[in-house]
């Protein structure tokens, strides 16, 4: 692993970034699971289709084939990558998100720039306790992924108490 | 204007009208053949009660010009009351249309910096058109730190001519649109020549099809474009710009220097050929009349031009600096980009080219050069897509450059249709910095820089730097908000 993502005992990074839950592996396969039974039924139902029409078409088989490989590789491999490879760092001035399985990318949000935190959770994530926090800048939006809820919570908390301090300053300035 | 409580011109009923019976005329011509008499009977009951409705909501709709804002404010089943600080403005334009041309009045689009909001005006205002006038005249002074301009004649900062709008709406479009436009039309011709020669003629219609999309690719773009920007004029007073356009709607639009993002020199493949450059803004607001596009602050013009009239316009976005080329070792993950994209394009053309000959194998009503181009239309594609991509290989890394200076930085990307950015680190909303394997073995890394531009949030994407080097963009954004110096402040100075 590249010493930028190694935590110490603190299960902190050299530059003070935390790592994710190791639960969120399991969220993303069981997402990815869903991912795959329901194009499973698409492509089986294409393929129906396509027999009763007269055709069988097999260069659709390579791609059927490239698309299970893909989902297989998703469900076994990017999860462990994906956990290996995300931190993140809310500081007080800015968020720093590190995060990718092939290119890894450094986000920057400053916290001045956040006009609205949301925390978000779907089903699936419901059910394992995380959630993410989405940051709205003006230029689009950032977020942490897969974080506990009370975490998540914290983190929302914060930068809210934190953008609605930095408007009050302005009004005053 | 202050304390005044107004309510928009009764032609904003006709209009709403004249857009929904448009809309129900179209579905009347699906449903016409059915129920004829019926339709026209729902239409007009419809049309009735939408007349009452319209007219309620006129009735009921307030503006009221505040000392610090404005409030538009509307009592009906569905209340409304949105609050606009004149400080937020950050553009406003007066539209002309054909209904405000008949019955003299002007509509006022009022819009603030906001990226969910950036092609929708946050109030939408008509008046009489001196009173438009007065209201733009005074909405600009509130928002900036000027007094108001009388109603003078001001000269254009650039001498367009109607000549330049011409070469403008012909070479400002983008290359790759123009190719495939022309690439349609050869395929448009094997088509009808194929078709023609069929003994039953009239069935053959795909080469009309192929003959649209050149119409659409192509010829549309290009009447848009000098329909929209003729009677072209644009001049700066004080800290603000003023922008005037339009052929048969006029847009008259004003923005505070402050409200700009950033600017762009652009330069289509054709156009560099030619020396010729165009420039454009990124200000919120100014692409709701310009359907999604950045607005044109100088059409296609000499580069010497270009230049010229950022140095008029926008001195505030002009700084001396050198670009930094990409290193040498830049070459290796762009080769690696490079290859793995000719990779995927072969295997996709191949897959759908054996799919395609499935397909059409049992199509007797193919025949000729339309089939053989049928059959190999994927391969054509993958061929040119695959060489296109060694093209954008090698132009990639000659091109792309990046300089940062004290208050602004640009980034110049674009192989075929170049593109020179120049940015304010106080209006960057988010820095990104990726890095992949090949590149992260060199120390190389790609920089997006998040803004907020005239369609929204977007991105601009920089080359292959050295890490070190792109992440001094947020070590001053962020070093500029510590000490102070950010849009905020500045814009409370």
């Amino acid at each position: 692993m590249a010493s930028e993502f190694k935590v110490n005992e603190d299960g902190l990074t050299r530059e003070g970034y935390k790592p994710l839950h190791p639960k969120m592996k399991k969220v993303m396969r069981v997402t990815t699971l869903i991912y795959l039974i329901v194009s499973v039924i698409i492509l089986a139902l294409v393929q129906i289709f396509s027999v009763n029409l007269g055709g069988f078409y097999w260069p659709s088989l390579i791609i059927i084939l490239f698309i299970i490989v893909y989902y297989i590789v998703s469900i076994l491999i990017i999860p462990i990558i994906y956990y290996a490879r995300y931190r993140y760092n809310v500081g007080n001035d800015r968020i720093d998100v590190l995060r990718g399985v092939f290119i890894i990318r450094h986000i920057i949000v400053p916290i001045e720039r956040i006009h609205q935190v949301e925390v978000t959770r779907g089903p699936i994530k419901n059910i394992f306790g995380l959630a993410n926090v989405s940051m709205t800048t003006a230029g689009g939006i950032a977020s942490i992924e897969y974080l506990e809820l009370s975490e998540a919570e914290k983190i929302a908390d914060m930068l809210n108490d934190r953008v609605v301090s930095i408007l009050k300053e302005r009004e005053t300035n | 204007m202050t304390g005044e409580r107004l309510r928009n011109h009764p032609t904003v009923i006709l209009d709403n009208l004249v857009q929904t019976a448009f809309v129900i005329f179209i579905v009347l011509i699906f449903t016409l053949r059915i129920w004829a008499s019926e339709a026209f009977l729902i239409v007009g009951g419809v049309l009735c009660l939408l007349t009452i409705m319209f007219y309620w909501r006129w009735r009921k709709t307030f503006i009221h010009f505040n000392e610090n804002e404005l409030v538009v404010e509307r009592n009906t089943l569905f209340s409304m009351k949105k609050t606009i600080p004149y400080t937020k403005i950050a553009s406003i334009n007066i539209n002309r249309s054909i209904t405000n041309r008949i019955f003299r009045t002007s509509t006022l689009k009022v819009n603030v910096n906001s990226s969910s909001n950036a092609i929708v005006p946050e109030a939408v205002l008509v008046f009489k058109m001196e009173l438009a006038e007065k209201v733009k005249q005074d909405l600009s002074r509130t928002g900036s730190k000027d007094e108001p301009q009388a109603e003078i004649y001001h000269a254009s900062a650039v001498d367009v001519s109607s000549k330049d709008i011409i070469i403008h709406g012909l070479f400002s479009q983008s290359t790759l649109q123009t190719l495939s436009g022309f690439f349609f039309l050869g395929v448009s011709v094997i088509q009808l020549r194929d078709e023609m020669m069929r003994p039953n003629a009239s069935e053959g219609f795909q080469g009309l099809i192929s003959l649209g999309m050149f119409v659409l690719l192509t010829i549309v773009p290009t009447i848009t474009s000098i329909v929209h920007n003729a009677n072209f004029k644009v001049y700066r007073e004080k800290d603000i710009v003023y922008l005037e356009h339009g052929l048969i709607s006029k847009f008259k639009t004003s923005f505070p220097v402050a409200k700009v993002n950033a600017v762009h020199v652009r330069s289509t493949f054709v156009s560099r050929l030619l020396g010729m450059s165009y420039l454009e803004a990124e200000v919120i607001g100014l692409g709701v009349d310009t359907k999604n596009k950045r607005p044109v602050l100088c059409p296609l013009k000499k580069n010497e031009v270009i230049t010229a009239a950022l140095r008029e316009l926008l001195p505030e976005f002009v700084y001396e600096h050198d670009g930094i080329r990409q290193p040498l070792e830049a070459r290796k993950p762009i080769a690696a980009k490079a290859a793995a994209g000719i990779f995927s394009i072969v295997a996709a053309s191949i897959i759908l080219t054996l799919l395609l000959r499935s397909v059409i194998s049992g199509d007797t009503t193919l025949i000729g050069m339309a089939r053989t181009l049928a059959e190999n239309i994927f391969l054509i594609i993958g061929t040119l897509m695959t060489l296109g991509m060694i093209v954008w290989a090698f132009g990639y890394y000659k091109v792309a450059e990046m300089s940062l200076g004290e208050d602004l930085f640009t980034f110049v990307s674009g192989v075929v249709d170049r593109k020179e950015t120049t940015m304010l680190y106080d209006k960057v909303q988010m820095v990104t910095v990726s890095k992949g394997p090949v590149a992260k073995r060199y120390e190389l890394a790609v920089g997006k820089v998040s803004l907020l531009t005239a369609t929204g949030g977007a991105n601009v994407s920089s080359g292959y730097f050295p890490e070190a080097q792109l992440n001094k963009v947020h070590k001053i954004v962020m070093a500029r908000l510590a000490d102070g110096r950010y849009e905020g402040k500045l814009d409370k100075a």
